[in-house]
């Protein structure tokens, strides 16, 4: 193919820095000619400690030190496989380095997450996006050139104009870093993907957890560090916990011959919106997650239902009242079926809606 | 006998054409009978169907803060066993067993749900003779559900609606049966303990030996449980064990599949705590039904079932297996109202057969 995007890293052993370090040093010489864009592209991809290798070892190219060169397959020909450099940022953390392009990583990389049971999307939340946008301006005053908002009709943000409708913009402006804000209050549209000008250079923030780095220079790794020490705490404790929902069994008796059930439940919060049967409804009208056996009762709301994760066919069962979503291990369960689907619950029912275990918020 | 070998039977040729014109009418009569009780008949379905649930949701309430290890009661130690203990001899008796096996001396906890009781003093009788039932069979329960030979404290748990504990509490004072009772909100995911009133010089009977569970299941709101701990029980209804099996159906082209291997892993997840066969026997009873019913048939030299859906979406699938489940017991009643009236009726010729003076009665 024609144009292909791709940068070659030197046979050696890298840290993270080092690595870093290369990338900055090596520049130019690194793309391979066809490279139109000379951007590094970085994905954020949830995982279980140590499990990853076990998952893309038979993708593995070169061990280079703490960096793995994976191809990712995006046809039969093996010539399209797309280079991709993971550092393994914190144990359920992959950053996946690449220059591909939209197309490449939608057929490669995206669609490995997709198909592969213990690997996530990062995905950060409304509000902690929206502060993450807010912190980067703080420290950078960068110049917000172009966002990507939207807005999907229910939200419990309260607008200016009324209205209760879908709404999405793909905005330019040099005044960004303002009209992001009035638009919001506006229409309620939030933010999903926002590009901003240093002098060094543009970062691209995505709240799927993908970031462009349009120049390559210390400057611009720094401002990468700062978003993900800014999102990293915080959304580790979350996926840790996901990674703690499962029904297990222990061994009891004298000889230890009774094999009994034992279960660790996840649970969400909703901290400002109240769940009743039209929020129900919009939450089954889904396309990933399916619901079966789904009884809603009014009055003292409950709502028990049977979710099956169509993508990596995990089940759990669903026990909610009004403020409370208990998600119940049944079968099959990966901890991104239960990030992803509390990750819809932030995006349409309630921004500020929290994950743990049952045991850690009423034991 | 089948009309055929009847006809001949009554041999007379006057006999032979009252009983083709009779047997028409009855045909007739019962089409029209049935017609006139559908949806009566239907009705009852659905209610049995719905009273199973219910019983479930409560027999879960009951168990759930036993599996769920990050709750405090099982903190404590206690830990469900298992569901319907005994059903394997046959033998139908109570709804849930746990166990403590830590502590000075174990406790086990036998459990019965009841979804409603319509004469309170007939059910403790009943639960009297169950709680016989277990007493004989304590060293059966000793050796396979704790694996222990030491004798445990043994106490009995009626659970019943919020609504009815009232009623309960009051019958069960009446009468010379003493036993713990429970009651279960499941709308609003609480568990608690039912007391008996200060004055009454039995009180202690009616609370656990062990201080520190009586007073967790004590508390003025309740304990936080919830009804969902597992999709279906051994003594779960057969339709209940049908729709949870949706889950793991999968789609091939335009065909939904169910695979036998699948289903099995997956009652093996929901019934851990029964042995091999039993298990098993669970899954032959599902794809069993799920044949009788004509929802799923087995494709040809393949371990697989075709579901007889098409249906992309897995309410749409379960919208038609109840329509064929119900379609099927209500034609089930129907040909057996049909046979029965059939055989009565052949009763009646084989008695005027009888009564008809034959050849030799006039020498």
């Amino acid at each position: 193919m024609s144009g292909r995007q791709e940068f070659i890293v030197p046979d050696g052993r890298y840290s993270r820095e080092q690595f870093q370090r290369c990338l900055i040093e090596g520049h130019d010489q690194l793309f391979l000619p066809s490279t139109k864009h000379k951007w590094i592209k970085i994905h954020s991809v949830r995982t279980e400690p140590i499990k990853w290798k076990e998952l893309l070892r038979p993708y593995l190219k070169r061990e280079l030190g703490d960096i793995w060169h994976i191809q990712l397959p995006i046809s039969s020909d093996p010539s399209e496989n797309v280079n991709f450099y993971i550092d393994n940022y914190s144990p359920e953390l992959l950053l996946f380095y690449s220059c591909s392009t939209n197309w490449e990583y939608a057929r490669s990389l995206q669609k490995f997450i997709e198909e592969t049971k213990g690997l996530g999307q990062m995905w950060i939340g409304p509000n902690k996006f929206e502060d993450l946008i807010l912190d980067f301006i703080d420290k950078y005053h960068p110049t917000v050139e172009r966002f990507f908002a939207r807005r999907k009709a229910g939200d419990s943000l309260p607008t200016a104009a009324g209205r209760d409708v879908s709404r999405r913009v793909d905005w330019s402006s040099n005044d960004g870093g303002e009209t992001i804000w009035e638009l919001k209050e506006t229409y309620g549209l939030r933010p999903k993907g926002v590009r901003m000008r240093l002098s060094e250079g543009q970062v691209q923030l995505n709240n799927n957890g993908m970031f462009v780095l349009t120049r390559i220079n210390p400057k611009m790794f720094e401002a990468f560090q700062s978003v993900m020490d800014f999102v990293e705490d915080e959304e580790s404790t979350i996926t840790t916990s996901s990674q703690r929902v499962r029904l297990g069994f222990e061994q009891l008796g004298d000889q230890g011959r009774i094999t009994l059930p034992i279960m660790t439940s996840g649970s969400i919060h909703l901290r400002q919106a109240r769940l009743h049967s039209a929020l129900v409804d919009r939450i089954r009208d889904d396309q990933r997650f399916e619901f079966t056996v789904s009884v809603a009762a009014e009055g003292s709301f409950s709502w028990i239902a049977e979710v099956v994760d169509r993508q990596k066919s995990s089940i759990f069962g669903i026990s909610s009242d009004e403020q409370i979503i208990n998600l119940i291990p049944r079968f099959n369960v990966t901890f991104e079926s239960f990030l992803d689907f509390y990750h819809q619950i932030l995006e349409r029912v309630d921004s500020s809606a929290t994950f743990n275990t049952l045991g850690a918020v009423i034991g | 006998m089948d009309d055929k070998a009847f006809l001949a039977e009554l041999a007379s040729k006057e006999l032979q054409a009252e009983y083709s014109v009779r047997l028409r009418e009855v045909n007739r009569q019962a089409t029209k009978e049935f017609k006139e009780n559908r949806p009566v008949l239907q009705e009852q379905l659905e209610s049995g169907f719905n009273e199973e649930a219910t019983h479930d949701r409560i027999l879960n309430t009951c168990i759930y803060p036993f599996v769920e290890t990050g709750l405090p009661l099982a903190r404590l130690g206690y830990r469900f066993i298992r569901a319907a203990p005994l059903l394997e001899l046959g033998i139908k008796n109570i709804d849930f067993l746990i166990y403590r096996r830590e502590g000075s001396r174990p406790i086990v906890i036998f459990g019965e749900a009841k979804g409603g009781v319509t004469n309170p003093s007939r059910t403790l009788t009943e639960f009297q003779d169950r709680r016989q039932i277990i007493e004989d069979h304590m060293d059966y329960i000793k050796t396979n559900y704790l694996d222990t030979r030491t004798d445990p404290i043994q106490e009995y748990v009626f659970a019943v609606k919020s609504s009815m504990a009232t009623r309960m509490r009051d019958a069960v004072l009446e009468s010379p049966i003493r036993l713990i009772l429970w009651q279960v909100d499941y709308m609003h995911h609480k568990l608690q303990l039912v007391q008996a009133p200060s004055t009454e010089p039995d009180r202690h009977l009616m609370t656990h030996s062990d201080n520190q569970l009586t007073s967790n299941l004590a508390v003025p709101s309740g304990l936080t449980s919830f009804e969902n701990t597992f999709a279906f029980f051994p003594q779960s209804h057969i339709l209940a064990k049908l729709v949870n099996s949706l889950q793991i159906v999968d789609r091939d082209g335009a065909n939904n599949i169910l695979r036998p291997y699948k289903l099995n892993q997956y009652v093996g997840a929901q019934l851990s705590y029964l042995n091999e066969t039993q298990r098993r026997a669970e899954v032959e009873q599902i794809l069993d039904e799920a044949q009788s019913i004509h929802f799923a048939e087995r494709i040809p030299e393949s371990p697989d079932y075709l579901v007889a859906s098409r249906s992309r979406s897995r309410p749409g699938l379960e919208a038609e297996l109840k329509l064929r489940w119900t379609k099927s017991k209500l034609d089930k009643i129907w040909t057996d109202k049909v046979e029965e009236k059939r055989l009565s009726l052949q009763e009646e010729m084989r008695a005027k057969k009888r009564e008809q003076p034959d050849l030799f009665s006039f020498e």
